[in-house]
């Protein structure tokens, strides 16, 4: 059998990308939700460098890469920003799920 | 005068720069003069696109497929003129709300530098002429609106802001992996070497498709709309009127020039028939939704998600008279934005003058803060349709007339009453009488700048044919 490596690395990607999106979706932990979007995004980064190496013979395309650092960049600020809000939300309401601390958001409106 | 074009975004960002190092009276000074100098960059740019035509603009004299290219045309005249507007308007009403607002001292001089970068970030996408720079610019944006929605600190609104954060963000990852698939099968993010490619096969479909999708949850067309009512009600109102005028728009923008410029062939499909079904089903829930909110702020953010739904409403109709179409969602657009504006600052006005924006509390709040309902009612007016100048909805109304489709004609026409209906409701509560007539207004500057942003809306609505000439060309 001889499958091209470009091609599981495309595999990969999808793979990656689904699972993200599956657990962003589906788990209520913020951190996990997190971490889920890290590798949903790890995902599309490995599928942008696989574009950019099609065939062995020519040298890469560097476009992509430039996009995947650029990518990187965008990705750390996001988890940093979510997770600045998901701790405040922790110490405020000592909940660690969206559902719970909007719960605990509307109590706490309602006494005020 | 070309370089008003890069202007548009080095202006905002090197204020917000400054905004972040100084404090107190001079960052309020430096933040309205930041917005002054934007609005003034916009006017240079919008006489350049009307004396010379669409302008083109390759950053570092660089040109695509390798370099980054800017552009000025008729399409991103009215999101500009839009933003600069709008911008200027929520400056100054951010220095009174601030400045009143006990205890929101800190909360001011974080608003500034967020805020223009907002600004910078939202003028970008309107001249960004590539996918990729529109993925960045759009990420850019969202950072920096949900660092103002969660600005007041309380739990429900730090609640709010993360849900749109995730949200948003996983459908920018959808929106990156679209980019990929059309960089990986034409070698070019350049908006007009993809629409020459004329994307079509699996791959660049599948990569429009989800671009589309990551844009539609983006811009919280029904049923993707759960993180905007929370969002944009919770946030302090100058935030709550930037977030629903301007950055629900840059994703529709988005929307627009990827289903317009770059592959016009999918308007044909049965994806226009869908995007018209969700803006049908946006503009009847979202209205129906915003008649039953027991608070004013709510009701402004519920009757957004139905407004969204207008953009894509007449998508079945773009294969005849696409210029048409575009030239009536621009108009929607403008329109939208101010009133959604001026109804959100009235709302904060009149909530600061009563004590809170519950519906069935504001009762003397016509007595005590006359202008701020006056800007709610305006922009209501404007929403359902009644512009003495002819509004959007009419010139909708027409096209959907005219080409055969009455049941979008009764779409618009339902949400239309219903926009009425809960415009009227606002105001009822807020015009009844109470007995003993408590302390005057205390928020007649916030009122007045609502009211401007109202009376914009008035008066776009007699010069929008002379506009839209431009937006056609």
């Amino acid at each position: 059998m001889n499958v091209p490596q470009v091609v599981l690395f495309q595999v990969l990607a999808f793979l990656l990308i689904a699972a993200g999106f599956h657990a962003l979706l589906r788990r209520a932990h913020l951190l996990r939700k997190i971490v889920a979007l890290n590798i949903m995004s790890s995902g599309a980064f490995l599928l942008l460098v696989c574009f950019a190496r099609r065939d062995a013979t020519v040298s890469p395309d560097p476009v992509p890469h430039a996009m995947v650092l650029t990518g990187i960049v965008v990705g750390i600020s996001v988890s940093a920003l979510a997770m600045v809000l998901a701790r405040r939300i922790y110490r405020r309401t000592g909940a660690s799920t969206l559902a719970e601390a909007a719960e605990a958001a509307r109590r706490e409106e309602g006494s005020s | 005068m070309r370089h008003c074009v890069v202007l548009l975004l080095l202006v905002p960002f090197a204020f917000s720069l400054l905004t972040c190092l100084i404090r107190g009276r001079w960052q309020t000074v430096f933040g309205l003069l930041a917005s002054a100098a934007t609005a003034a960059t916009f006017v240079f740019a919008a006489c350049l696109i009307v004396s010379d035509g669409p302008q083109e603009y390759p950053l570092g004299g660089w040109w695509p497929p390798l370099g980054l290219r800017l552009q000025l045309d008729g399409l991103s005249l009215l999101p500009l003129g839009l933003t600069a507007v709008v911008g200027l308007g929520v400056s100054i009403y951010a220095v009174g709300y601030f400045q009143r607002e006990r205890g929101l001292r800190s909360e001011a001089q974080i608003f500034w530098p967020l805020w223009l970068l907002l600004w910078g970030g939202l003028n970008g996408v309107f001249v960004s002429a590539d996918v990729f720079n529109l993925y960045l610019l759009l990420e850019f944006t969202l950072l920096a609106a949900v660092a103002l929605a969660a600005l007041e600190g309380t739990a429900i609104a730090q609640v709010a802001a993360l849900r749109y954060l995730l949200s948003a963000s996983g459908a920018a990852v959808l929106y990156l992996i679209g980019v990929g698939l059309l960089y990986g099968t034409y070698s070019t993010v350049d908006l007009s070497l993809l629409a020459a490619a004329a994307p079509s096969g699996t791959a660049a479909t599948a990569g429009l498709v989800l671009m589309t999708l990551a844009l539609l949850l983006k811009c919280a067309l029904f049923p993707f709309h759960f993180w905007l009512p929370p969002a944009h009600s919770s946030a302090p109102a100058p935030v709550s009127a930037v977030l629903s005028a301007l950055v629900v728009k840059a994703a529709v923008y988005v929307v627009f020039r990827l289903w317009f410029e770059v592959q016009p062939a999918l308007l044909a499909g049965v994806g226009a028939t869908a995007l018209s079904a969700l803006g049908a089903a946006a503009i009847l829930w979202g209205s129906w939704a915003a008649l039953r909110q027991p608070r004013l702020k709510l009701v402004v953010a519920y009757s957004t998600v139905a407004q969204i739904g207008y953009f894509f409403l007449l998508f079945p109709l773009a294969r005849e008279v696409p210029g048409d179409v575009i030239a009536a969602a621009s108009y929607h657009l403008a329109s939208h934005g101010l009133a959604k504006a001026a109804m959100f600052l009235g709302a904060g006005a009149l909530a600061h003058t009563v004590g809170t924006d519950v519906l069935s509390q504001l009762r003397g709040g016509l007595r005590r803060a006359p202008l701020a309902v006056a800007a709610v009612f305006i922009g209501g007016a404007a929403l359902a349709g009644a512009l003495p100048g002819g509004g959007a909805k009419g010139k909708m109304l027409e096209l959907t007339h005219q080409h055969g489709h009455p049941w979008l004609t009764m779409v618009i026409v339902a949400g239309l009453i219903l926009a009425a209906a809960y415009t009227f409701r606002c105001v009822w509560w807020a015009g009844r009488w109470t007995g003993s007539d408590a302390n005057g207004d205390s928020s007649r500057g916030l009122g007045a700048v609502a009211l401007a942003l109202g009376l914009a809306a008035v008066a776009l609505s007699f010069f929008s044919d002379e506009v839209l000439q431009h937006v056609k060309a």
